[in-house]
């Protein structure tokens, strides 16, 4: 068993555990265990089979919604009418400076030339 | 609820954007990481609002309305899809863009867009759409509707029922999901990652793969068994 090609040769026989299928169809795993459930799925026609499973679900899944969700989610009740206006007043709710910040950025202002009056640059 | 209270949630959110989640084997390197928290202000320095110009904030509000238009269908399927009531998901879904706004012209950098967009329309849509069910949008006669609507390509009589059963025992088992389940789906649906979904929702990426297996699962057992 210290013999690392047979080591390798015990994982791939191992079937992987369902989850990582999903994962391993979906594209999230890690190199070296996607290269090791590949090898896997050469070899099992079980886990292969469980692999058209899931594809079959997700292909299913996608008509479903494209035919029968998707025609009821395209368009909301008001069309997005309200976005233009409502961005328009929170651009200028954003651009409307409080009373505070512009005596903050005078004081700030004042301060900083007077630095440069008070102590000379070097 | 009021603008305060959204503004309230917004910030919420991207204060406990928090670091991403990482899935012990699960690739790291093809999905982007994910910006959603508030940088540090001393490694981003920005425009102070004072002095963004005229110019600026035109640009700023074309680059917004421009994601607006690119995502807004993709986010408001998925508030309606996840929490089933569309008049209310047109405005969460809009109220989403409107802070992404409000946080970029903030001087914030968010690092993925699409993400921070969803996950703002996500904590949105839990405060204001609490005991929606998903059979509200696909009620019986909803179903109905939507079946005579639907132009069946299948070539024969016989093909075409048995499209229709399929889609109605996915119906059935898309219906039995839980919310959970059903967010983590509808998310997926539209394209995002693991790794995003799990920023969305707030959850370990390990948490996203058992319920989406879950729910394959749910559907593999609905539809072959």
């Amino acid at each position: 068993m210290n013999n690392p090609h047979q080591r390798d040769m015990n994982r791939e026989e191992q079937h992987p555990r369902r989850e990582r299928l999903l994962l391993y169809v979906d594209g999230e795993l890690a190199p070296k265990e996607a290269t090791r459930i590949e090898a896997h799925l050469g070899a099992c026609w079980s886990c292969r089979a469980h692999v058209s499973k899931i594809e079959k679900s997700i292909v299913d899944l996608m008509e479903f919604d494209g035919a029968m969700l998707t025609p009821r989610l395209s368009t909301p009740p008001n069309g997005w009418r309200g976005f233009d206006g409502a961005l328009r007043q929170v651009v200028a709710e954003s651009g409307r400076r409080s009373l505070l910040s512009i005596v903050l950025g005078s004081f700030g202002r004042f301060f900083s030339r007077a630095r440069h009056l008070v102590i000379p640059r070097p | 609820m009021s603008r305060g209270q959204i503004r309230q949630v917004a910030i919420a959110c991207t204060a406990s954007g928090g670091s991403p989640t990482v899935m012990e084997g699960v690739e790291t390197e093809s999905t982007p990481s994910i910006t959603v928290g508030l940088p540090p202000l001393a490694a981003n320095p920005v425009h102070p609002i004072e002095t963004r110009s005229r110019q600026e904030t035109l640009k700023l509000e074309q680059k917004v309305t421009g994601y607006f238009e690119r995502w807004r269908e993709p986010v408001y399927r998925y508030v309606v899809a996840a929490f089933g009531n569309s008049a209310q998901a047109e405005d969460v879904t809009q109220e989403a863009f409107l802070q992404l706004y409000r946080c970029l012209h903030a001087g914030q950098s968010i690092g993925n867009v699409r993400a921070w967009v969803f996950r703002v329309a996500h904590n949105l849509a839990v405060n204001q759409i609490k005991s929606q069910q998903f059979i509200t949008l696909l009620d019986d006669e909803t179903w109905e509707e939507i079946r005579r609507l639907y132009k069946d390509t299948s070539p024969t009589p016989e093909q075409m029922l048995i499209q229709q059963e399929k889609f109605d025992r996915l119906r059935v088992a898309i219906a039995s999901l839980t919310a959970l389940e059903r967010q983590c789906l509808h998310l997926r649906t539209n394209g995002l990652r693991y790794r995003e979904i799990a920023e969305i929702l707030d959850l370990s990426a390990t948490t996203v793969a058992e319920t989406l297996y879950r729910v394959i699962d749910k559907l593999a057992k609905e539809n072959y068994e």
